[in-house]
């Protein structure tokens, strides 16, 4: 009992890995090195001592001046959160042992996702430093620095040892968009929009008699001379107010081009890249850094998991928050039937983006309950374009075509409802777009 | 000084290397005069020595070899012990260093120059055995002698052999 409480000890505490210790290597060296020479003597065959001679010497060498001390590996590691433009590098410190040869070290290599390959260096490096590629978004671990370190011919090792896992995120990128007129339902007090009240704004609402109350700058002395009456008149303008945008994330499912691919999972990663949930993601964070820019407040919603939702708010912070929310979001995405997004998540008179590929009735029955609750509704397909036909299949076609007719009526209803629809292609299109719904 | 890292070697081109190694030595061993049986044999122990350089596949096709040459010549150093000695000794290297490795890792060149230049070292101390073999007299030795040496590979095995 004690020895299984000791070898279970000895495991959790890194084993003989943490110590020097010979391998098959030295064993070969030892016993074909002593066996060839010893029996090449007795039985006069210099051939079998010629051959073991070399096995012999070398393993004598790696007696005579084995590796000792405890090598020490310290690794700097790169910033938690990153774009994924950025292109930070990884630094590692080794202190190797007395006599080492070969370092064998896992660093971040190009082309290759997450911790990288393993190097086989010269024991004599003492800092290395390894870029990081970051092509794809999202949370992962892009460096566990695992070492072993080694004798002459490796027939003495330190090691493997596993290093810790540093997980990172990598923000989504922002797309460029053009700072595009909101529909006007603004809700703030003073923002960039403006608004139905009247107020201290630049456009003219009204030209109105002079009341108590108005101020005595506001009156227009040219109309007030030209009129009949003897009448003082006051130019009324619109007041400017914030809007409330919610972006409505749905992250039920992520589907490709490829309809073979959308049953497949996806190994090594969360979302598909070129996917529905990529899209989303980008036009998702794309939107709120336009409407952050103008002043407006940006909430998040996820519609497969409620409690994963971001309230509104304004600034830059507001947006580093919604960037690192939606990566949480897209890394619990997939495991929800049916989307909820009720009124308490949905302040009064904000404007509501439903990103969704439409693949299901009940998304068309939540964009259409959040407009009938009075809340502007705009609605962005972020299906893709061109859906491939699994060729495997003999239906494959007939499921794609069906899949597309089902997708079509699904935006039809949606805008017979009176929710403005777009496809997420360009951001031309959703400027225009949001300029025609303002109107 | 740091070092950047770069995108290095494949790790197969050291089990390639051993697998020309092991052709060579089968080659060598086939002009020698070994039995087709006993190829398909060498074949698989080379296979198995590719596919995991730290079992003890190499250990044996450096015994098999080192046996199969002396007990077919006799006490005289033939051509193919010549060959078999490098060839051998660069085998049991190149397993040696693949054996600590998994197999998609990445090899810099740099790590091979203290290993390359102890094998040369080796090699020439042992050739110049080798030839001094050759141009000795073949026949009895004397018993006194060879029991002297006899202690003495005991003496260099007590020495080396680890003290855990």
């Amino acid at each position: 009992m004690s020895n299984r409480a000791e070898r279970i000890r000895a495991a959790l505490a890194g084993g003989r890995n943490e110590t020097w210790h010979g391998t098959e290597t030295l064993r070969r060296a030892l016993l074909l090195g002593v066996g060839l020479v010893v029996v090449g003597v007795i039985m006069h065959l210099v051939e079998l001592v010629l051959i073991g001679a070399p096995l012999l010497i070398s393993g004598v060498l790696a007696m005579i001046a084995p590796p000792a001390g405890e090598p020490k590996v310290k690794v700097t590691p790169p910033p938690r959160t990153a774009e994924s433009a950025d292109t930070p590098s990884v630094v590692v410190e080794i202190e190797p042992s007395e006599n080492a040869e070969l370092l064998a070290i896992r660093l971040p290599s190009q082309g290759v996702g997450g911790p990288g390959r393993v190097h086989l260096l010269p024991a004599t490096v003492l800092r290395i430093s390894a870029p990081l590629r970051r092509k794809a978004w999202g949370e992962g671990v892009d460096v566990r620095v695992d070492h072993l370190l080694a004798g002459p011919e490796g027939m003495v090792v330190h090691g493997p040892m596993v290093g810790s896992d540093m997980s990172r995120t990598v923000l989504p990128p922002l797309d460029k968009l053009p700072v595009g007129p909101l529909p006007p339902r603004p809700a703030g007090l003073v923002g960039a929009h403006r608004s139905r009240r009247p107020g201290d704004g630049v456009e003219l609402r009204d030209i109105r008699p002079f009341q108590p109350g108005d101020r005595l700058r506001g009156i227009d002395w040219r109309i007030s001379l030209r009129s009949n009456n003897n009448e003082l008149y006051v130019r009324e303008r619109h007041a400017t107010a914030d809007a409330d945008i919610v972006l409505a994330l749905d992250t039920r499912s992520d589907v490709v081009p490829e309809l073979a691919d959308w049953s497949v999972s996806l190994m090594g990663a969360t979302v598909r890249p070129g996917g529905s949930m990529d899209t989303s993601v980008r036009a998702a964070v794309s939107l709120a850094a336009s409407y952050l820019r103008l002043g407006d407040r940006v909430g998040l919603v996820d519609l497969g998991r409620p409690q994963l939702g971001l309230k509104p708010g304004v600034g830059r912070r507001q947006l580093l928050r919604l960037r690192n929310q939606v990566v949480v979001c897209a890394a619990a995405a997939g495991w929800s039937a049916s989307p909820v997004l009720n009124e308490h998540q949905v302040p009064h008179g904000a404007v509501v983006v439903v990103l969704s590929p439409f693949l299901d009735d009940a998304i068309v029955q939540v964009a259409v309950h959040a407009a009938r609750r009075g809340n502007r509704v705009l609605a962005v397909d972020v299906l893709p374009q061109q859906l491939i036909a699994d060729k495997t299949d003999r239906w494959g076609e007939a499921v794609r075509r069906m899949l597309l007719l089902e997708h079509s009526a699904r935006l039809t209803a949606l805008r017979d409802r009176g929710v403005a629809v777009m496809s997420w292609s360009d951001g031309a299109s959703i400027a225009d777009l949001l300029r025609r719904v303002r109107r | 000084m740091t070092m950047e890292l770069k995108p290095g070697l494949s790790a197969w081109w050291l089990r390639a290397a051993i697998a020309v190694v092991g052709l060579a030595v089968l080659g060598v061993l086939e002009l020698h005069g070994l039995g087709f049986p006993l190829m398909i044999v060498f074949l698989v122990v080379i296979a198995v020595t590719v596919a995991i350089p730290s079992s003890p596949g190499m250990t044996v096709l450096i015994g098999g070899a080192a046996v199969a040459t002396a007990f077919t010549d006799g006490n005289t150093v033939s051509v193919a012990a010549l060959l078999l000695i490098p060839l051998l000794h660069m085998g049991h290297v190149l397993a040696g260093i693949a054996g600590v490795l998994p197999i998609g890792a990445r090899l810099h060149l740099s790590a091979f120059r203290r290993p390359l230049r102890r094998y040369l070292l080796i090699q020439v101390a042992v050739l110049t055995l080798a030839a001094v073999a050759l141009v000795l007299p073949a026949g009895r030795i004397d018993p006194i002698v060879e029991v002297a040496g006899l202690l003495a590979a005991a003496g260099i095995a007590l020495v080396a052999l680890p003290r855990r």
